[in-house]
């Protein structure tokens, strides 16, 4: 292959690889969907239609008792579902944006991540899943090399969107992105740098030049 | 006097229990409404005490519905009243922001909850 065919062929690859993102980030989301929007609310109703019928049996009879117990069953089994719900695809992330995307991961993350970040307009949906996919990702790469806090900030005012994950931690390598997340990024825009803080820890940055878009919080 | 309450939901199934739900007792006397459109007509006609609305409203935003009553009935955002089948931490800041009486998750939704958040109904 010469330059010219190797030039094709990178863009070519570039190219599916973007397309191959968004596919799987399309099925994530519509599995989420299905399983938020049918199971999920099918389960609550039911839920409901149960205390219904326990508010209408005899105060203190075995029924009622039983009727307590399937309850609160139908919630562990609704929280279990929310739990991989959201494992499946961030639906809060479509919901509501990146503050509040950023805020559910802090409260998953099992070391102490604080969240800094405005409110601002919303940005495509490619560039605010890298932005989360981001977060996540560095969140567990600076929890696995021992940091006992993450601070995370966002500017969201306006573009460019600005990611910055800093924490507590030494050692940190060049880029604590797999390569899946690293395509992402990139598929989406954004570009990762590395900071040494005075501090002597490390920062991730990465930033997306892309226009933010208005667009009213939606929800789930 | 039961108190007037709405409940704007998209999911029929889930509006039809809740309303079975609340109705209960001599507490609150409930109406439904599907999409922003129909609530507001039902706010304007009902004249509701307190309305819960769901955070997705299919392609509409129940936020957006929570600020367009606000705009109309300035002083009624502590009777509003944000519901979902998701966690009520996911939207804490939203919630904060629209200043609304509270969150009730949907599986926790009851008279007694209601009340907890809105002082005086009934």
């Amino acid at each position: 292959m010469d330059g010219a065919d190797c030039t094709q062929r990178v863009e070519e690859l570039e190219s599916y690889l973007e397309s191959a993102y968004a596919h799987s980030e399309a099925t994530y989301q519509r599995l989420e969907r299905e399983l938020h929007g049918r199971t999920g609310q099918r389960l609550v109703a039911l839920a409901l239609e149960l205390r219904l019928l326990e508010a209408a049996s005899p105060a203190d009879s075995p029924e009622r008792q039983s009727l307590a117990l399937v309850i609160g069953r139908l919630a562990d089994i609704a929280a279990d579902l929310r739990s991989i719900e959201q494992g499946v695809f961030p639906a809060i992330l479509s919901d509501a944006g990146i503050p509040a995307g950023l805020r559910s991961l802090s409260r998953r993350a099992t070391v102490l991540v604080d969240i800094r970040t405005g409110d601002g307009p919303r940005f495509p949906p490619a560039i605010e899943l890298a932005v989360y996919r981001a977060a996540s990702a560095a969140i567990d790469y600076f929890t696995g090399i021992g940091a006992r806090r993450i601070g995370i900030s966002a500017t969201v005012g306006e573009p460019p969107l600005r990611l910055m994950i800093e924490s507590d931690a030494t050692g940190a390598t060049a880029d604590p992105f797999g390569l899946v997340v690293r395509g992402q990024i990139d598929a989406a825009g954004g570009r990762t740098d590395v900071e040494i803080l005075p501090s002597g820890a490390t920062a991730v940055v990465v930033t997306f030049d892309g226009p933010g878009e208005q667009r009213s919080t939606n929800g789930g | 006097m039961p108190s007037r309450c709405l409940v704007v939901d998209d999911n029929e199934r889930f509006l039809f229990v809740a309303e079975r739900l609340l109705g209960a007792g001599d507490v609150l006397d409930v109406e439904g409404a599907t999409d922003i459109a129909s609530a507001i007509e039902v706010f304007d006609r009902f004249k509701p005490d307190v309305v819960l609305i769901d955070v997705s409203l299919g392609l509409e935003s129940g936020f957006g519905l929570a600020r367009q009553l606000i705009e109309r009935a300035p002083g009624f955002a502590n009777r509003i009243i944000i519901i979902s089948t998701r966690s009520g931490e996911d939207y804490e800041g939203l919630i904060e922001d629209a200043s609304v009486a509270g969150f009730i998750s949907k599986s926790d939704l009851s008279v007694d909850a209601v009340q907890r958040l809105v002082a005086g109904l009934g």
